[in-house]
């Protein structure tokens, strides 16, 4: 009987000695899975992290080419401008205009292209006062000799 | 008001109110002839019965030549009895206006026309006493002390001559109602206005605007007046019947005399342009072109017997009897300075096309070039006649063609041609001579969008530079042909100079948007203003180059219609809308009686006249601003007056 | 000046008018939807539905509570302007051209069409206050011989009522016995509009004939002529300056489509003592059919054939401007 229930016992020992390691066994498996979903998840987050970083990089090297771009062709048109702007015998030096910046160029044409419609319509004001009094001048002398003409 | 009843043709049709059963259907009167004394009768007889063999059979005592009974010298005319009233006819046709010698020119009547002596003495009495003893002075408008121009516009039935006063209302001259049932047209010299009836044509002028002659010619609806106002031709679509019961369609008329000296059956075959159908009759007006001085007029036959025959004025006789034969001549035009004929002729067989220039009358030919895989020509005069423009179109492959331009240098010897190509891929639609100048406009196409103007200048050879520096030997010998501008001319068809040279304007007229280029061509063309006239169809300068005008006629578009009128450079001074306006014209002047001299003097001291004249228009610009002025404030007042009544009114009407 | 664009009709407007305030505008069509919005911000408050054709004309009572509108639907109808009932309805044998309540709003009056045998005819009926006692009966009826009438408005004190007509004449009838007053040819062509001055001693008609004219109420004598190159829809006198405004243009079958880059659609506005035209208002797609001053002359109103009404505040520099 007893023997029994020393066998027994032990039964039950081995029983939750057995169950203890499995408890175990199983709380190690179940941790190594965490940590295997942990270290995954951190994978992915690096992997999208240095996507990300190297799409910033591709953005932030456009824009820098972009920029580029844009300075050259905002000297080119500031060339151009300060070009067209001594062809058009504005009074600077080449250093003050090499110093503008295109909007002030641009800026600057429009003012010159005004300055120039100005000056071309006083100028045909001039021009058409003076075709008008030519032939006015012509007509008042013309004027004895067609009674002249007349008589005859 | 005058109407086209008014115009009393009846003297005319009673002229040709003719018995046609008289029995003197045989005898035609010759006037014309040399006056000679006893001793030549016999020699003048004998030479006149030569003349007339081929055409008629006269008896021994056929010709009866009055003689003046105290001096026995014959009076210039006389009798001739025909064996058939047919022969008198064919006389008539064919020895009228005949040249018997240098300064003799037949005329030949049939005797039953002589009530057309009777009733017409002005053909005989001396022609240069008339014109002016009764007459007004037909240039008065010339005088006007504001150096101001007229011009005449055609409004409904209702034509008017008005004053051009700028940007101020204009000064009605003269105005009738149904002056004109078609058209009006002035004289190239502005002595006359041509108004069309239903009967003929009549000439008005001098202050009051009398009639001053008229051409009877049955439903006319073409004229063109020769450069010096002498002679005018007229045109029906439908023929008339001549007093000989021949079909005629073309006339040609002596203005001071009224008389017409000439008339031509003109088949339709012979007209200008293709058309078959004689519904849509196509002419290339004028069919008969006048040389410069009027001495001349020309008109070309088409076809294998091609040629072009050229009449002498007054007697309008066949220059030399004989017209000059030019096979399959498509084209010609006279220089509008000396007696050079210009004409085209295509390729034939293994022969080149080929332009030619022809003094008349010798018919020496000056120069010639042989032009080759030519499909068109189109022949342009500068108008001083020292170049001659011919714009060519060649065939370049089966499908496409290639325009380049042949200038012709008539002051330079052996009259040399320069050639003138085209961008590729440019085609000239249009060519416009300067006039006064030695530059030209043309138009071309770029593909089916890109419209260009360019403007060349022609160098003559040996000319200095604008430095005033000698060319270099090469460009002495040479001259050139110097193109000054590009530019490009969206929705611009048409190139108007200013008569006065120098100046234009570009317009997109007739069926284009009307816009308008007002350019000044001179050593840099520049781009002086651009303007618009919705719907434009004619762009006219003024007389003296000093104004513009652009118009909508009713004839070509129904909305809109009415004038714009512009300075030179392109600033707009009136806009007129004018419902059922028609036409507009301004009014041609004569070359200015000042000599050169004069002229430059004139302009040397301009800034004395420019005091006067800046005087006069400050003055003016006063007046008419206290005019304006009164006048506004004469309304102002008359309103509130008005409106001070009606409140008076409300207020009692509201206690009562 | 930047317009307010009030978009809620569907075809071309025939006639748009404010209040007596201002603040509201009323607005009627070709489509059968007759419309009120804030004259302020262009916000829709309402639209007035039953009818089941043009409406040609509108009129708004002096209180701003009712709204009368005439249509080709035959009939006349009254609303309540804040709740959009229709309050009553007069049958008609014709289509209703034009419709005006009489100064105290005491009775009013429309005018049918001729057609087909039927004279054009003016009637005038009572209105009551209590929508209760309406009835259809009419007051009077003048039945007008001659060329039809167009537009119609009552006199100074409901003592006259004034039609213009389709072939460009003026009539004055006495507004109590029907009696044909005065009468004057004051146009060529169709009297297309015809709108007071606020104490009706002066009125503004326009015409196909291209023009518009001040006439004097009692008299019709011609006062001033406004001459254009169009057929003239609609012109309105401001209430505060010497100035007019008239709009129109061709046709709306012969309008071209290049016609909208000439600017024939434009507004026009003319100094009323010296008949000199001193600006033009672009904006619309087709002519101009009615056009309306606000009460307090700070703007205008246009309604054109393209179905959109514009509302215009006039900036500082129009008041600066002589």
């Amino acid at each position: 009987e007893e023997h029994k229930q020393t066998a027994q016992r032990r039964l039950l020992i081995e029983k939750k000695k057995e169950l203890r390691e499995n408890e175990v066994a199983r709380k190690e498996k179940e941790e190594q899975r965490l940590r295997q979903i942990k270290q995954q998840q951190e994978q992915e987050a690096e992997k999208v992290r240095l996507e990300e970083e190297a799409k910033r990089r591709e953005t932030d090297r456009l824009a820098q080419v972009r920029a580029e771009v844009e300075k050259q062709e905002a000297a080119k048109l500031a060339a151009q401008l300060a070009g067209e702007l001594k062809d058009r015998n504005v009074k600077m030096t080449q250093e003050e205009l090499d110093s503008m910046d295109a909007d002030k160029l641009r800026a600057l044409q429009i003012q010159q292209l005004e300055k120039e419609k100005r000056e071309l319509q006083s100028k045909l004001k001039v021009l058409g006062k003076r075709y008008d009094h030519i032939e006015r001048a012509f007509r008042k002398e013309e004027i004895p000799l067609l009674s002249a003409d007349y008589e005859e | 008001d005058m109407t086209e009843e008014d115009l009393d043709f009846s003297d005319i049709e009673a002229r040709y109110a003719v018995d046609t059963n008289s029995s003197y259907d045989n005898i035609v009167i010759v006037d014309g002839a040399p006056i000679v004394g006893e001793a030549k009768v016999d020699r003048l007889l004998a030479v006149v019965r030569k003349l007339f063999k081929n055409i008629g059979e006269i008896p021994d005592d056929g010709i009866y030549m009055p003689r003046d009974e105290a001096s026995g010298q014959s009076k210039g005319f006389m009798f001739i009895e025909f064996a058939a009233p047919e022969q008198a006819a064919l006389a008539v046709k064919m020895v009228n206006n005949h040249k018997f010698d240098s300064k003799h020119t037949l005329s030949v009547f049939k005797f039953n026309d002589i009530e057309r002596f009777a009733n017409m003495p002005d053909e005989f009495v001396e022609p240069e006493a008339e014109p002016f003893v009764e007459k007004e002075h037909l240039k008065s408008w010339l005088a006007d002390d504001k150096a101001r121009d007229q011009w005449v516009m055609m409004k409904g039935d209702e034509v008017s001559i008005y004053w051009n006063n700028k940007s101020e209302q204009p000064d009605l001259a003269h105005t009738r109602t149904n002056w004109s049932d078609m058209y009006v047209a002035w004289s190239p010299k502005g002595t006359y206005l041509a108004t069309f009836h239903r009967q003929g044509i009549v000439l008005w002028g001098g202050p009051s605007w009398k009639k001053i002659v008229r051409f009877e010619h049955p439903n006319v609806k073409l004229i063109d007046f020769s450069s010096n106002e002498k002679y005018i031709t007229t045109w029906s679509h439908e023929p008339f019947t001549t007093s000989d019961g021949d079909q005629h369609r073309v006339a040609i008329w002596d203005i001071v005399t009224g008389r017409q000296l000439r008339s031509f059956p003109v088949e339709s075959s012979a007209l200008g342009g293709s058309s078959n159908q004689q519904s849509t009759l196509k002419i290339d007006w004028p069919i008969f072109k006048w040389s410069f001085d009027d001495q001349y007029v020309a008109r070309m036959t088409p076809g294998e017997n091609g040629m072009i025959s050229v009449y002498e004025t007054p007697g309008m006789g066949l220059l030399d009897k004989k017209s000059i034969k030019i096979e399959n001549i498509q084209a010609f035009a006279w220089s509008p300075s000396e007696h050079v004929l210009s004409y085209w002729i295509p390729e034939a067989g293994n022969n080149p096309a080929r332009v030619t220039l022809m003094k008349v009358p010798s018919r020496e030919i000056v120069r010639q070039k042989n032009l080759f895989n030519v499909i068109d020509c189109k022949l342009y005069w500068q108008q001083q006649g020292d170049y001659l423009a011919v714009q060519v179109e060649r065939a370049k492959t089966k499908k496409s063609t290639v325009t380049n331009l042949e200038l012709f240098r008539l002051r330079e010897k052996d009259i040399p041609v320069d050639v003138v190509e085209l961008a590729q891929g440019q085609d000239i639609t249009n060519l416009f001579w300067e006039p006064h100048g030695t530059r030209f406009a043309v138009l071309a196409q770029e593909g089916a969008q890109k419209t260009v103007i360019q403007f060349y200048q022609m160098v003559p050879a040996g000319a200095t530079d604008t430095k005033g520096k000698k060319k270099s030997a090469k460009a002495e010998q040479a001259g050139e042909v110097k193109l000054l501008k590009t530019a490009d001319a969206k929705g611009i068809n048409q190139v108007v100079w200013s008569p006065k040279g120098r100046f234009c304007v570009l317009g997109g007229v007739r069926g284009f948007q009307g816009d308008l280029q007002f350019w000044d061509v001179d050593e840099e063309p520049t781009l002086m203003n651009t303007g618009e006239h919705y719907m434009c169809t004619d762009v006219e300068w003024d007389p003296t180059g000093r104004y513009v005008m652009s118009s909508v006629s009713y004839w070509r578009v129904q909305s809109d219609t009415g004038f714009t009128l512009w300075t030179f450079t392109g600033q707009l001074l009136s806009r007129q809308s004018v419902p059922l306006f028609k036409q507009l014209l301004w009014r041609p002047r004569p070359p200015t009686l000042l000599s050169e001299e004069k002229q430059k003097e004139v302009k040397k001291k301009l800034k004395d006249y420019s005091r006067e004249f800046d005087e006069q228009d400050a003055a003016q610009t006063t007046k008419v601003s206290r005019e304006v002025l009164e006048k506004r404030l004469g309304l102002l007042r008359g309103w509130r007056e008005y409106v001070a009544r009606t409140e008076d009114e409300y207020r009692r009407e509201r206690e009562y | 000046m930047r317009p307010i664009l009030l978009h809620g009709h569907i075809r071309s407007l025939t006639r748009v008018k404010y209040n007596r305030e201002g603040d509201l505008i009323f607005s009627v069509s070709k489509d059968n939807k007759p419309n009120v919005w804030y004259s302020h911000n262009g916000e829709r408050l309402g639209s007035y539905h039953g009818h089941n054709g043009t409406v040609w004309d509108l009129d708004i009572s002096f209180d701003s509570k009712r709204l009368l509108t005439g249509s080709a639907d035959s009939s006349a109808r009254l609303w309540d302007v804040q709740t959009g009932k229709e309050l009553f309805k007069w049958n008609t044998n014709t289509a209703v051209r034009a419709v005006a309540f009489a100064q105290g709003d005491k009775k009013a009056l429309y005018v049918t069409d001729a057609v087909m045998g039927q004279k054009s005819t003016i009637w005038v009926v009572p209105v009551e206050d209590n929508v209760e006692d309406q009835t259809d009966e009419f007051m009077l009826k003048i039945t007008i011989d001659g060329p039809k009438a167009t537009v119609a408005e009552w006199g100074n004190l409901n003592k006259t009522i004034i039609t213009g007509h389709d072939d460009g004449t003026i009539t004055v009838w006495d507004a109590e016995t029907g009696e044909r007053i005065k009468e004057h040819r004051t146009h060529e062509s169709t009297i297309t509009d015809l709108q007071f001055t606020k104490n009706r001693a002066t009125f503004i008609s326009s015409s196909k004939d291209c023009t518009a004219k001040i006439s004097d109420a009692k008299t019709l004598k011609i006062m001033k002529v406004f001459t254009t190159e169009r057929p003239v829809n609609s012109a309105s006198i401001s209430p505060i300056k010497p100035h007019i405004v008239l709009g129109g243009g061709q046709e709306a079958m012969s309008v071209t489509t290049t016609d909208q880059r000439h600017g024939k659609f434009e507004a026009r506005f003319y100094h009323l003592v010296f008949e000199e035209e001193i600006g033009r208002v672009k904006g619309h797609f087709g002519p101009i059919n009615t056009l309306a001053f606000h009460p307090d002359g700070t703007g205008y109103a246009s309604g054109a054939e393209d179905g959109f009404i514009r509302v215009h505040h006039f900036d500082d520099d129009y008041f600066n401007f002589k």
